[in-house]
């Protein structure tokens, strides 16, 4: 009995050692691993994102906005077309990035207020997800928690695959872009002027919009998004 | 039971002995919220000399998978900065020099320029001539900076440090080999010989002869750089890069050339900076 107890002992004691080690080694591990800053082989040599999709600029000013059909959180379906002739602004999301939680937390509430103010004048506004399963951020659960706690009225979007992101180049959250009544892309950047703890005292959006509510032409078309990495899965 | 309890334990122990208690994979997730950059001020000379500037080091020690962003990191990424100094009366700090970071390629293929493991920034201090010798200088700075590994946190620190004022020139300190270290990434003025950089129609193009790689980092004020990834590193001597400016007249290329030369093992580092309006 004695001996049996060391056994079980000894088990437990390799179990608590080994199966965490296998944990850490596993292939699904490694894949979900983001590009991490001690990953030498994503810093020194790029090859390793050379045949992903690259987000540049696809979606550029001025031109054709892509369409897109994705799920929001939900389940329902929604089409870029559903908004055909109105003005919608597409804000890309990740409710776990210090960008995105300054504009919705102590006492900040950007997005909120600009699409109280804009949807009473037509304008649509969404929200879409390109983080990967795994990721900060992504996933059903993760943004229908931010959706309530937060008291967004507009749809998110959960695009896990990243093809959204990657035909509008979304780089950063937030980045925000607008598309005209005409569908062409009116504005694509950064949401405000500031891009360090606090909210900016320019609110890009919001003057892109009045332009193209008042029928200006936007001064200002185009911003360095600022924020974290979209965290795409490849 | 209490053998199960017991063994749990030591098998914790000895997980936490080998080091793996720190690594971010399985079981209950890590608290990102926590400090992952160290921060602390660090001072080329052992003392301070009235009427001199002396060479301060503001070092970032980063947990393993951890890093900081460059001045002009492409995505903003908030890099340190100093949010409260405290210095006697009659001293005054200068602009922060920026050493040459390092590329980060994230899924997706977004660019963005970082430091890893360690870094030291350095900031000039101006030590009045009215400093009296057996002076105590006592130098406080308050840090804020943004800290990332596949998540962000705003990170935030402060430390000070107390240096005496030197009747005769002081030694050097036993950080300087730190400040010394930084001080060789800091980009030198362009050009580098053999070196010409043009920006023609929204696109820089740079050609330094005999370099076999090449390395952009953009800067502060640089445009919006296309393809950032890839546009931004070449294994040649020549680079072209575009940028997303719809006015072509109005861009700004501005930042750091890394340029290696066979048979160099270090790189050198230049300042870049073209104004298509100019």
């Amino acid at each position: 009995m004695k001996t049996s107890k060391m056994s079980l002992v000894a088990l437990i004691a390799a179990a608590g050692i080994i199966l965490p080690a296998v944990a850490m080694s596993s292939p699904d591990q490694k894949e979900t691993a983001p590009a991490t800053s001690t990953d030498k082989k994503d810093h020194k040599d790029h090859k390793d994102h050379k045949d992903s999709p690259k987000t540049e600029a696809a979606a550029k000013v001025g031109s054709i906005a892509p369409a897109f059909t994705l799920s929001d959180t939900d389940g329902k379906t929604v089409n870029l077309s559903d908004f055909a002739g109105k003005i919608v602004v597409v804000q890309w999301f990740n409710p776990g990035c210090p960008f995105v939680k300054k504009h919705y937390e102590n006492g900040a509430n950007t997005f909120n207020d600009l699409n109280k103010k804009y949807s009473e004048k037509g304008v649509v506004f969404v929200a879409i997800n390109s983080g990967a399963a795994g990721k900060e951020g992504a996933g059903k659960d993760a943004n229908v928690s931010a959706k309530k706690d937060w008291k967004i009225e507009y749809p998110i979007l959960l695009d896990d695959t990243g093809k959204v992101g990657k035909m509008y180049g979304a780089t950063r959250t937030p980045e925000m872009f607008i598309i005209n009544t005409d569908g062409t892309l009116a504005y694509r950047g950064a949401i405000d002027d500031e891009p360090g703890k606090n909210v900016g005292k320019t609110n890009y959006v919001a003057k892109a919009l009045d332009e193209i509510l008042a029928g200006q032409k936007v001064t200002t078309a185009q911003t360095k998004p600022y924020g974290c990495t979209v965290k795409y899965g490849s | 039971m209490s053998h199960f309890l017991l063994t749990t334990v030591l098998a914790g122990a000895a997980l936490a002995l080998l080091g793996f208690a720190d690594e971010p994979q399985g079981g209950a997730p890590e608290s990102k919220d926590r400090p992952h950059a160290k921060f602390r001020i660090i001072s080329e000379h052992a003392e301070l000399t009235p009427g001199t500037t002396e060479t301060l080091g503001l070092v970032f020690t980063l947990e393993p998978h951890w890093h900081v962003y460059f001045k002009g990191a492409p995505g903003g990424g908030n890099p340190p900065e100093i949010e409260k100094a405290s210095l006697p009366a009659g001293y005054s700090l200068g602009e922060i020099q920026w050493p040459a970071p390092k590329r980060y390629v994230a899924p997706g293929g977004i660019y963005d320029s970082v430091y890893e493991e360690e870094v030291t920034l350095l900031v000039p201090l101006s030590v009045p001539e009215s400093a009296k010798p057996g002076d105590k200088a006592k130098i406080g700075l308050k840090m804020n900076w943004l800290e990332c590994s596949d998540v962000c946190v705003f990170g935030n620190g402060e430390d000070a440090k107390v240096l005496n004022v030197a009747a005769a020139k002081p030694a050097r300190s036993p950080d300087a080999a730190l400040i010394e270290k930084s001080r060789e990434l800091l980009p030198k003025p362009w050009p580098a010989e053999g070196a010409t950089a043009t920006l023609r129609d929204g696109v820089l193009t740079i050609q330094v002869a005999g370099a076999n790689r090449l390395e952009f980092y953009p800067g502060p004020e640089c445009a919006d750089v296309a393809k950032a990834a890839d546009a931004t590193i070449s294994n040649s001597e020549t680079m072209t890069i575009q940028f997303l400016n719809a006015n072509k007249d109005q861009v700004i290329a501005d930042g750091i050339l890394g340029v290696w030369r066979p048979g160099t093992q270090k790189p050198s580092y230049f300042s870049v900076k073209k104004n298509s309006s100019n």
